[in-house]
Protein backbone atom coordinates (compact mmCIF):
# COMPACT_ATOMS: atom_id res chain seq x y z
CA UNK A 1 0.00 0.00 0.00
CA UNK A 2 2.70 2.43 1.15
CA UNK A 3 4.40 1.47 -3.17
CA UNK A 4 2.44 4.44 -4.25
CA UNK A 5 4.18 6.92 -1.54
CA UNK A 6 7.45 5.52 -2.86
CA UNK A 7 6.43 5.64 -6.22
CA UNK A 8 6.13 9.56 -5.81
CA UNK A 9 9.35 9.92 -4.47
CA UNK A 10 11.01 7.79 -7.21
CA UNK A 11 9.51 9.76 -9.49
CA UNK A 12 10.66 13.58 -7.86
CA UNK A 13 13.93 11.95 -7.98
CA UNK A 14 13.92 10.91 -11.91
CA UNK A 15 12.10 14.44 -12.27
CA UNK A 16 15.19 16.39 -10.52
CA UNK A 17 17.48 14.49 -12.10
CA UNK A 18 16.24 15.12 -15.54
CA UNK A 19 15.83 18.91 -15.23
CA UNK A 20 19.30 19.50 -13.65
CA UNK A 21 20.58 17.87 -16.99
CA UNK A 22 18.04 19.01 -19.40
CA UNK A 23 17.61 15.96 -20.65
CA UNK A 24 14.49 13.93 -21.49
CA UNK A 25 14.84 10.31 -19.28
CA UNK A 26 13.79 7.35 -21.04
CA UNK A 27 14.43 4.22 -19.05
CA UNK A 28 15.10 3.55 -14.93
CA UNK A 29 16.31 0.96 -13.00
CA UNK A 30 15.28 0.50 -9.97
CA UNK A 31 17.06 -1.74 -7.46
CA UNK A 32 14.38 -3.31 -4.63
CA UNK A 33 16.00 -5.40 -1.86
CA UNK A 34 13.93 -8.43 -0.85
CA UNK A 35 13.71 -7.31 2.19
CA UNK A 36 12.74 -3.42 1.40
CA UNK A 37 9.35 -4.85 2.34
CA UNK A 38 8.04 -3.43 -1.02
CA UNK A 39 6.33 -5.14 -4.09
CA UNK A 40 7.72 -5.10 -6.92
CA UNK A 41 4.60 -5.68 -9.21
CA UNK A 42 3.06 -2.92 -6.67
CA UNK A 43 5.38 -0.61 -6.97
CA UNK A 44 5.85 -0.99 -10.78
CA UNK A 45 1.89 -0.69 -10.86
CA UNK A 46 2.09 2.42 -8.82
CA UNK A 47 4.80 4.08 -10.80
CA UNK A 48 3.19 3.51 -14.48
CA UNK A 49 -0.17 4.99 -13.05
CA UNK A 50 1.37 8.00 -11.54
CA UNK A 51 4.15 8.63 -13.91
CA UNK A 52 1.81 10.57 -16.49
CA UNK A 53 0.67 13.52 -14.20
CA UNK A 54 4.61 14.19 -12.31
CA UNK A 55 5.49 14.87 -16.32
CA UNK A 56 6.94 11.62 -17.08
CA UNK A 57 5.56 10.41 -20.45
CA UNK A 58 6.71 7.65 -22.40
CA UNK A 59 9.82 6.45 -19.63
CA UNK A 60 10.29 2.82 -18.67
CA UNK A 61 10.90 1.70 -15.17
CA UNK A 62 12.42 -1.67 -14.41
CA UNK A 63 12.69 -3.63 -11.07
CA UNK A 64 15.89 -5.23 -9.98
CA UNK A 65 15.43 -7.57 -7.48
CA UNK A 66 18.02 -7.50 -4.69
CA UNK A 67 18.81 -10.82 -3.00
CA UNK A 68 19.79 -10.40 0.87
CA UNK A 69 23.73 -10.74 1.13
CA UNK A 70 24.85 -10.64 4.85
CA UNK A 71 28.33 -10.87 5.97
CA UNK A 72 29.48 -12.92 8.79
CA UNK A 73 31.74 -10.67 11.38
CA UNK A 74 32.77 -13.46 12.95
CA UNK A 75 34.50 -15.54 10.29
CA UNK A 76 34.19 -12.87 7.65
CA UNK A 77 32.05 -15.40 5.36
CA UNK A 78 29.47 -13.79 2.83
CA UNK A 79 26.16 -15.03 1.93
CA UNK A 80 23.19 -15.12 0.90
CA UNK A 81 19.72 -15.04 2.65
CA UNK A 82 16.48 -17.17 1.18
CA UNK A 83 14.63 -17.61 4.13
CA UNK A 84 14.38 -15.76 7.15
CA UNK A 85 17.41 -17.68 8.85
CA UNK A 86 20.17 -15.19 9.09
CA UNK A 87 22.38 -17.19 10.99
CA UNK A 88 25.91 -17.49 9.47
CA UNK A 89 25.76 -20.22 7.09
CA UNK A 90 29.47 -21.05 7.55
CA UNK A 91 29.95 -20.83 11.30
CA UNK A 92 26.19 -20.52 12.98
CA UNK A 93 27.35 -17.21 14.79
CA UNK A 94 24.57 -14.56 14.86
CA UNK A 95 26.63 -11.81 15.03
CA UNK A 96 26.26 -11.05 11.37
CA UNK A 97 25.27 -7.57 9.33
CA UNK A 98 23.40 -7.01 6.32
CA UNK A 99 25.34 -6.05 3.11
CA UNK A 100 22.49 -5.21 0.82
CA UNK A 101 18.89 -6.52 0.60
CA UNK A 102 16.84 -3.72 2.56
CA UNK A 103 17.57 -1.02 -0.38
CA UNK A 104 15.12 0.98 -2.55
CA UNK A 105 16.57 2.35 -5.03
CA UNK A 106 16.86 4.46 -8.40
CA UNK A 107 20.03 2.85 -9.51
CA UNK A 108 20.36 4.21 -13.33
CA UNK A 109 18.38 6.56 -15.75
CA UNK A 110 19.24 6.55 -19.54
CA UNK A 111 18.41 9.96 -20.90
CA UNK A 112 17.78 10.72 -24.23
CA UNK A 113 21.20 12.52 -26.04
CA UNK A 114 19.39 15.48 -27.42
CA UNK A 115 17.88 17.76 -24.74
CA UNK A 116 13.99 17.76 -23.47
CA UNK A 117 12.09 20.85 -25.21
CA UNK A 118 10.67 21.88 -21.92
CA UNK A 119 13.94 21.17 -19.73
CA UNK A 120 13.39 24.89 -18.26
CA UNK A 121 10.11 24.66 -17.24
CA UNK A 122 9.17 22.93 -14.20
CA UNK A 123 8.78 19.36 -15.39
CA UNK A 124 5.22 19.10 -13.18
CA UNK A 125 2.42 20.71 -11.12
CA UNK A 126 2.92 19.91 -7.43
CA UNK A 127 -0.71 18.14 -6.96
CA UNK A 128 -1.20 17.56 -3.07
CA UNK B 1 21.39 6.87 -25.14
CA UNK B 2 23.72 8.25 -21.95
CA UNK B 3 23.17 5.62 -19.04
CA UNK B 4 24.18 7.49 -15.70
CA UNK B 5 24.53 6.12 -12.05
CA UNK B 6 22.26 7.58 -9.66
CA UNK B 7 21.76 5.72 -6.62
CA UNK B 8 19.34 7.63 -4.77
CA UNK B 9 17.10 6.10 -2.09
CA UNK B 10 13.40 6.71 -2.49
CA UNK B 11 13.21 6.80 1.11
CA UNK B 12 15.45 9.75 1.69
CA UNK B 13 13.29 12.17 2.46
CA UNK B 14 11.54 10.47 5.12
CA UNK B 15 15.51 9.41 6.54
CA UNK B 16 16.51 13.33 6.35
CA UNK B 17 13.11 13.59 8.61
CA UNK B 18 13.80 10.94 11.15
CA UNK B 19 17.59 12.66 11.60
CA UNK B 20 16.77 16.07 12.50
CA UNK B 21 13.86 13.94 15.06
CA UNK B 22 16.71 12.38 16.45
CA UNK B 23 18.92 15.07 16.85
CA UNK B 24 16.41 16.81 18.08
CA UNK B 25 15.13 14.28 20.87
CA UNK B 26 18.75 13.24 22.09
CA UNK B 27 19.68 17.06 22.81
CA UNK B 28 17.46 16.37 25.48
CA UNK B 29 18.50 13.09 26.42
CA UNK B 30 14.76 11.70 25.70
CA UNK B 31 14.67 7.65 25.00
CA UNK B 32 11.77 7.71 21.70
CA UNK B 33 10.69 3.63 21.04
CA UNK B 34 9.09 2.80 18.10
CA UNK B 35 6.32 0.49 19.30
CA UNK B 36 5.01 -1.83 16.33
CA UNK B 37 3.13 -5.29 16.34
CA UNK B 38 0.23 -6.78 14.33
CA UNK B 39 -3.09 -5.75 15.27
CA UNK B 40 -4.34 -6.04 18.27
CA UNK B 41 -1.23 -7.60 19.77
CA UNK B 42 -1.51 -5.31 22.97
CA UNK B 43 0.32 -2.03 21.64
CA UNK B 44 -1.43 0.55 23.82
CA UNK B 45 -2.98 -1.98 26.53
CA UNK B 46 1.20 -1.66 27.15
CA UNK B 47 1.52 1.82 26.85
CA UNK B 48 -2.00 2.38 29.25
CA UNK B 49 -0.56 0.22 32.14
CA UNK B 50 3.09 1.56 31.29
CA UNK B 51 1.88 5.20 31.61
CA UNK B 52 -0.11 4.37 34.57
CA UNK B 53 2.31 2.09 36.80
CA UNK B 54 5.25 5.01 35.65
CA UNK B 55 4.22 8.57 35.54
CA UNK B 56 4.99 9.23 39.33
CA UNK B 57 8.42 8.40 38.37
CA UNK B 58 9.29 9.38 34.79
CA UNK B 59 7.94 11.69 32.85
CA UNK B 60 6.51 10.15 29.43
CA UNK B 61 4.97 11.31 26.36
CA UNK B 62 2.57 9.12 23.72
CA UNK B 63 2.03 9.78 20.47
CA UNK B 64 -0.35 7.07 18.59
CA UNK B 65 -0.81 6.52 15.34
CA UNK B 66 -4.52 4.65 14.01
CA UNK B 67 -5.51 4.31 11.18
CA UNK B 68 -9.51 5.88 11.01
CA UNK B 69 -10.20 6.72 14.82
CA UNK B 70 -8.99 8.12 17.92
CA UNK B 71 -9.70 5.37 20.25
CA UNK B 72 -6.29 4.67 21.30
CA UNK B 73 -5.79 8.18 21.83
CA UNK B 74 -8.93 8.35 23.93
CA UNK B 75 -7.69 5.04 25.81
CA UNK B 76 -4.25 6.53 27.06
CA UNK B 77 -5.84 10.02 27.97
CA UNK B 78 -7.91 7.77 30.18
CA UNK B 79 -4.97 6.48 31.71
CA UNK B 80 -3.24 10.11 31.91
CA UNK B 81 -1.00 9.91 29.31
CA UNK B 82 0.66 13.22 28.18
CA UNK B 83 -0.63 12.75 24.85
CA UNK B 84 1.55 14.31 22.09
CA UNK B 85 -1.09 14.47 19.53
CA UNK B 86 -2.74 11.47 18.02
CA UNK B 87 -2.11 10.65 14.54
CA UNK B 88 -4.81 9.61 12.56
CA UNK B 89 -3.09 7.76 9.30
CA UNK B 90 -6.10 7.95 7.14
CA UNK B 91 -5.70 4.62 5.66
CA UNK B 92 -2.24 4.20 5.53
CA UNK B 93 -0.10 0.98 6.26
CA UNK B 94 2.35 2.79 9.17
CA UNK B 95 3.70 6.17 10.55
CA UNK B 96 6.49 8.46 8.58
CA UNK B 97 8.52 10.80 9.90
CA UNK B 98 6.43 13.56 8.22
CA UNK B 99 3.24 12.94 10.83
CA UNK B 100 5.72 12.68 13.67
CA UNK B 101 7.33 16.01 12.62
CA UNK B 102 4.18 17.42 12.96
CA UNK B 103 3.45 15.79 16.25
CA UNK B 104 5.82 16.75 17.45
CA UNK B 105 5.85 20.74 16.54
CA UNK B 106 4.44 21.82 20.16
CA UNK B 107 6.54 19.08 22.57
CA UNK B 108 9.18 20.93 24.78
CA UNK B 109 11.77 17.41 24.84
CA UNK B 110 13.50 19.41 27.73
CA UNK B 111 10.27 18.34 29.95
CA UNK B 112 10.05 14.85 28.66
CA UNK B 113 12.17 11.47 29.77
CA UNK B 114 10.70 8.95 27.41
CA UNK B 115 8.69 9.54 24.19
CA UNK B 116 6.76 6.45 23.16
CA UNK B 117 5.12 5.93 19.87
CA UNK B 118 2.77 3.41 19.02
CA UNK B 119 2.55 2.52 15.28
CA UNK B 120 -0.19 1.55 13.13
CA UNK B 121 -0.56 -1.88 13.68
CA UNK B 122 0.90 -4.06 10.81
CA UNK B 123 4.13 -5.91 10.79
CA UNK B 124 4.97 -5.18 7.47
CA UNK B 125 5.10 -1.59 6.45
CA UNK B 126 6.32 0.65 9.42
CA UNK B 127 9.28 -1.53 9.34
CA UNK B 128 11.13 0.51 7.46
CA UNK B 129 10.41 3.70 7.77
CA UNK B 130 12.40 5.62 10.33
CA UNK B 131 10.76 7.98 12.84
CA UNK B 132 13.64 8.76 14.42
CA UNK B 133 13.41 6.83 17.23
CA UNK B 134 16.10 5.03 19.00
CA UNK B 135 14.99 1.47 18.88
CA UNK B 136 12.06 -0.42 17.46
CA UNK B 137 10.09 -2.84 20.01
CA UNK B 138 8.04 -5.20 18.54
CA UNK B 139 5.42 -6.42 20.46
CA UNK B 140 4.06 -10.23 20.03
CA UNK B 141 0.90 -11.96 21.71
CA UNK B 142 0.91 -15.93 22.48
CA UNK B 143 -2.51 -16.07 19.96
CA UNK B 144 -0.33 -15.28 17.11
CA UNK B 145 1.85 -18.53 17.14
CA UNK B 146 5.32 -18.24 17.30
CA UNK B 147 6.51 -18.46 13.99
CA UNK B 148 5.96 -14.93 13.30
CA UNK B 149 9.26 -13.86 13.51
CA UNK B 150 9.97 -15.96 10.51
CA UNK B 151 7.35 -15.02 8.62
CA UNK B 152 7.95 -10.96 9.05
CA UNK B 153 11.47 -11.52 9.40
CA UNK B 154 11.89 -7.35 8.24
CA UNK B 155 10.15 -6.29 11.68
CA UNK B 156 12.22 -8.63 14.26
CA UNK B 157 15.52 -7.89 12.32
CA UNK B 158 14.70 -4.22 13.01
CA UNK B 159 13.67 -4.28 16.29
CA UNK B 160 15.78 -4.34 19.48
CA UNK B 161 13.36 -5.73 21.78
CA UNK B 162 10.53 -8.46 21.41
CA UNK B 163 7.83 -8.60 24.11
CA UNK B 164 5.65 -11.39 24.09
CA UNK B 165 2.08 -9.77 25.22
CA UNK B 166 -0.56 -12.00 26.86
CA UNK B 167 0.99 -14.74 28.40
CA UNK B 168 -2.14 -15.19 30.38
CA UNK B 169 -3.39 -16.96 27.73
CA UNK B 170 -0.68 -19.85 27.20
CA UNK B 171 -2.36 -22.41 28.43
CA UNK B 172 -5.50 -21.93 25.25
CA UNK B 173 -2.13 -21.56 22.51
CA UNK B 174 -0.24 -23.62 20.63
CA UNK B 175 2.71 -21.50 21.83
CA UNK B 176 6.09 -22.48 22.75
CA UNK B 177 8.33 -19.40 24.36
CA UNK B 178 11.31 -21.18 23.75
CA UNK B 179 9.98 -21.34 20.12
CA UNK B 180 9.49 -17.81 19.26
CA UNK B 181 13.00 -16.52 21.21
CA UNK B 182 14.84 -19.07 18.93
CA UNK B 183 12.86 -17.94 15.99
CA UNK B 184 13.43 -14.22 16.42
CA UNK B 185 17.13 -15.22 17.01
CA UNK B 186 17.67 -16.61 13.56
CA UNK B 187 16.64 -13.62 12.45
CA UNK B 188 18.36 -11.24 14.74
CA UNK B 189 20.71 -12.43 16.71
CA UNK B 190 20.60 -9.22 19.03
CA UNK B 191 16.77 -9.10 19.80
CA UNK B 192 16.36 -9.16 23.37
CA UNK B 193 12.80 -10.59 24.63
CA UNK B 194 10.81 -10.39 27.76
CA UNK B 195 7.06 -11.89 28.45
CA UNK B 196 4.41 -9.86 29.77
CA UNK B 197 0.61 -10.01 30.39
CA UNK B 198 -0.94 -6.55 29.96
CA UNK B 199 -3.87 -7.98 32.05
CA UNK B 200 -2.25 -9.49 34.97
CA UNK B 201 0.53 -7.29 35.21
CA UNK B 202 2.35 -10.45 35.16
CA UNK B 203 6.41 -9.39 33.90
CA UNK B 204 5.73 -6.16 33.69
CA UNK B 205 8.21 -5.14 36.22
CA UNK B 206 10.98 -6.47 33.51
CA UNK B 207 9.73 -4.23 31.44
CA UNK B 208 9.79 -1.08 33.56
CA UNK B 209 13.47 -2.30 34.47
CA UNK B 210 14.20 -1.95 30.84
CA UNK B 211 12.68 0.74 30.51
CA UNK B 212 14.61 2.51 33.38
CA UNK B 213 17.75 0.85 31.93
CA UNK B 214 17.44 2.12 28.31
CA UNK B 215 16.17 5.60 29.79
CA UNK B 216 19.60 6.13 31.92
CA UNK B 217 22.07 4.93 28.81
CA UNK B 218 19.88 7.35 26.80
CA UNK B 219 20.91 10.65 29.55
CA UNK B 220 24.35 9.20 29.90
CA UNK B 221 24.39 9.34 26.19
CA UNK B 222 25.97 5.66 26.02
CA UNK B 223 25.29 3.87 22.88
CA UNK B 224 22.45 1.39 23.40
N1 LIG C 1 -5.91 -11.81 27.71
C1 LIG C 1 -5.20 -10.71 27.42
N2 LIG C 1 -5.71 -9.78 26.61
C2 LIG C 1 -4.97 -8.70 26.33
C3 LIG C 1 -3.69 -8.50 26.89
N3 LIG C 1 -3.18 -7.34 26.40
C4 LIG C 1 -4.12 -6.82 25.60
N4 LIG C 1 -5.21 -7.63 25.56
C5 LIG C 1 -6.45 -7.43 24.79
O1 LIG C 1 -6.14 -7.50 23.40
C6 LIG C 1 -6.97 -6.59 22.67
C7 LIG C 1 -6.12 -5.68 21.80
O2 LIG C 1 -5.28 -4.89 22.64
P1 LIG C 1 -4.75 -3.44 22.22
O3 LIG C 1 -3.93 -2.96 23.33
O4 LIG C 1 -5.89 -2.61 21.76
O5 LIG C 1 -3.85 -3.85 20.98
P2 LIG C 1 -3.11 -2.88 19.94
O6 LIG C 1 -1.85 -3.55 19.55
O7 LIG C 1 -3.01 -1.51 20.48
O8 LIG C 1 -4.13 -2.91 18.72
P3 LIG C 1 -4.17 -1.95 17.42
O9 LIG C 1 -3.84 -0.57 17.86
O10 LIG C 1 -5.56 -2.10 16.89
O11 LIG C 1 -3.14 -2.53 16.49
C8 LIG C 1 -7.80 -5.85 23.71
O12 LIG C 1 -9.05 -6.43 23.78
C9 LIG C 1 -7.01 -6.03 24.98
O13 LIG C 1 -7.82 -6.00 26.13
C10 LIG C 1 -3.18 -9.51 27.78
O14 LIG C 1 -2.07 -9.45 28.30
N5 LIG C 1 -3.98 -10.59 27.99
MG1 LIG D 1 -3.59 0.30 19.65
ZN1 LIG E 1 30.52 -16.99 10.28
Amino acid sequence: MHEFDLARSILDIVNQEASSRGLQPMAVEITVGRMSDVVPEALSFALDTQAAERGLVGVTFNMCPVPVTMLCRRCGHEYEVADSDFTCSGCRSTDVEMISGDELEVATIEFEDRPCETSQETPYEDTV
Amino acid sequence: MTKVTVNKSARQENDELAAVIRQRLAEHGVLTLNLVSSPGSGKTSLLERTVRDLSGELRLATIVGDVQTERDAERLREAGALLVQPITTGGLCHLDARMVTAALERLDPESLDILLIENVGNLVCPSSYDLGEDMKVVIISVTEGDDKPLKYPGMFRRSSLMVINKTDLLDHCDFEMDAVVTNARKVNGNIESLAVSCRSGEGLDSWYDWLRTQHERKRRKEPA
